[in-house]
């Protein structure tokens, strides 16, 4: 109710930019609501999440580009691309954990960027990709600031009600359990790899929906998108916002985001900031901006029944 | 009376340790087999070997009557064979429903659905009901695990494997650390399961496997000493010097 409000409140109110930037927060933050899936309810770390993202980014603009922009197809692509990189991806680490699943993450994620910096044919190489066409809905096209921003706020809300929904399924119990107590699970009969397949697919396609709108917000798509960088951006993004929450994936890419645009207007530094927040984070809200909040508004209504 | 499990000649080596050697033994339909034995002496080993969290070096298991050597240990508890854990293996985070259903949902072949399958889950939510409520625990299920006292815990860590409504079931020292009174109460809820159920049961208190048990294995140094009902073993030479030493003369 609050987030469809503040949604509309937005698209009323803000101007061309901040719409833009609103669209890239909300899109950012579904990628970064998927990786959740994995770190806060699997307890898997990846460090190779941008490249299901990224890689979903690229074949939506690839094929804007050779089949136009229809919105429909252009999601299914990419939700296409997002489920086969974490099909790959999810093969290879099911058997691991920790260290060798961060690394592995990173190795494999690497490998899509190298494929996408040196396939420049397809991808454009550095310079990336330009001049997509805009994205289209029947007869309606979406290139202007406002429908893409709508466009991203229903992208946020179905992508965290499906991850409500995963969680709350047996497969997101399983998840858990697997996280909890991984032995146990195998001794009840689940299959530990069976289980972290799954939700590799499913955070892959919900960051390959999430991918494919990206190029559109400022019709262009480049390389850093698969970097690795932009993987422990992610991550940086999730504890800020809070682990585990879900919803905090937003949370933590609007503060990212902005600190991004507007302190680097200022100064290069900007990362500093990141830095000082991050560690406040985990000094004083250990988890994130969403617990924080959850704390705060039950305090409040704590008080409020004392009063009454 | 026919066996559920027939452990023959196995035989498991930890680098140049010999952690079981030549173990053979049969668990028959619906008995209790006490495996009582020194620390170290191989037991929580047999019970990974059985599992098939670890593979014999020589040896095999028929289960059913049939070799299950090859299977993995997720195929051989869908055949009913179901095992607990020397530590309390519970979900601390989730609450004692939780932690019950998500056995009872795997068993219910649910596990990992997503979407759809309701009248299984409701039949698997239910199930999860009667097993708190025939517990005798005063818990209404909405506690988090690690809001229990350690005996209730180790009391659902045994509902979580009996909602797998297993065939064979191997508790390894599911009494440690439990006063009497919580001990009995744990045992009484395993034999007023299921009949048919076999059950192997670990345990260090002398009183409680000669107590419970129909037939009782014993192992020292990774052999079977002598396995045989409670008075035969009670009487045997090799188990008195070995183990029940000045307890049995008592
Ligand atoms: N994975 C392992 N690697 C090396 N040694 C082990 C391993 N598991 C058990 N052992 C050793 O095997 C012996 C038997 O252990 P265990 O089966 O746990 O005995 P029990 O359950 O009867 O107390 C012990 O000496 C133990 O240290
Ligand atoms: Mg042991």
């Amino acid at each position: 109710m609050v987030a469809v409000a503040g949604l509309s409140a937005a698209a009323l109110l803000a101007g061309e930019f901040h719409l833009r930037f609103l669209a890239e927060i909300l899109i950012i933050g579904t990628a970064v609501m998927s990786l959740d899936l994995l770190v806060g309810f699997g307890g898997l770390v990846s460090l190779g999440h941008a490249a299901l993202f990224g890689a979903a980014a690229y074949a939506a603009a690839v094929a804007a580009q050779h089949l136009g922009g229809n919105l429909l197809f252009i999601l299914g692509t990419g939700i296409a691309m997002g489920a086969a990189v974490a099909a790959l991806m999810g093969a290879v680490i099911v058997r691991t954990s920790s260290l060798f699943l961060l690394i592995l993450t990173l190795l494999l994620g690497q490998i899509v960027w190298e494929i996408v910096f040196h396939w420049r044919d397809v991808t454009g190489g550095a310079d990336g990709l330009r001049g997509l066409p805009p994205l289209s809905f029947g007869p309606w096209v979406l290139s202007s600031a406002r429908p893409l921003f709508l466009l991203a706020g229903l992208l946020a809300l179905a992508a965290l009600w499906l991850a409500h929904s995963f969680v709350d399924a047996p497969l997101g119990r399983a998840l858990i359990g697997s996280r909890e107590q991984p032995i146990r699970m195998s001794a009840l009969g689940y299959s530990i790899p069976r289980i972290r397949f799954l939700t590799m697919l499913v955070a892959g396609a919900i960051a390959g929906a999430a991918g494919a709108l990206y190029p559109f917000v400022n019709l262009y798509i480049g390389p850093q998108s698969v970097h690795w960088t932009l993987s422990a951006t992610m991550i940086i993004m999730l504890v800020i916002g809070g682990v585990g929450s879900l919803w905090g994936a937003f949370l933590g890419s609007a503060v990212y985001l902005a600190i991004q645009t507007y302190i680097s207007a200022y100064t290069d530094r900007w990362q500093l900031f990141v830095g000082l927040i991050f560690v406040l984070t985990v000094l004083l809200l250990p988890n994130g901006l969403a617990g924080g909040l959850r704390r705060l508004a039950s305090r409040m209504r704590r008080r409020r029944a004392q009063q009454a | 009376m026919s066996a559920v499990l027939e452990v023959s000649g196995v035989s498991k080596r930890f680098g140049a340790f010999r952690a079981l050697t030549d173990v053979t033994f049969d668990v028959r339909e619906g008995e209790t087999l006490g495996l009582i034995g020194p620390n170290g002496a191989g037991k929580t080993t047999l019970f990974n070997i059985i599992t098939g969290f670890l593979r014999p070096d020589a040896g095999g298991l028929h289960y059913g009557g049939e070799a299950i050597d090859h299977l993995s240990p997720e195929r051989r508890v869908s055949r009913g064979m179901v095992r607990t854990f020397q530590k309390s293996m519970v979900f601390p985070e989730l609450t004692v429903r939780e932690n019950i259903a998500m056995a009872a949902r795997q068993r219910a072949g649910v596990g990992l659905r997503w979407g759809g399958a309701q009248r299984r889950l409701g039949a698997a939510e239910a199930r999860v009901h009667q097993l708190i409520g025939d517990s005798g625990l005063r818990r209404s299920g909405g506690e988090r695990m690690s809001d229990l006292s350690y005996g209730e815990q180790r009391i659902v860590d045994l509902l979580i494997s009996l909602a797998l409504e297993p065939r064979l079931l191997l508790l390894d020292e599911p009494t440690a650390g439990l006063a009497q009174e919580e001990a009995e109460r744990l045992l009484q809820i395993v034999r007023h399961h299921d009949a048919r159920t076999s059950v192997v049961l670990i345990a260090h208190d002398i009183d409680i496997v000669f107590g419970a048990c129909d037939r009782i294995a014993v192992l020292n140094l990774g052999q079977v000493l002598c396995c045989g009902t409670p008075e035969v073993v009670r009487a045997d030479a090799s188990v008195r010097a070995a183990y029940l030493g000045a307890l049995a003369d008592s």
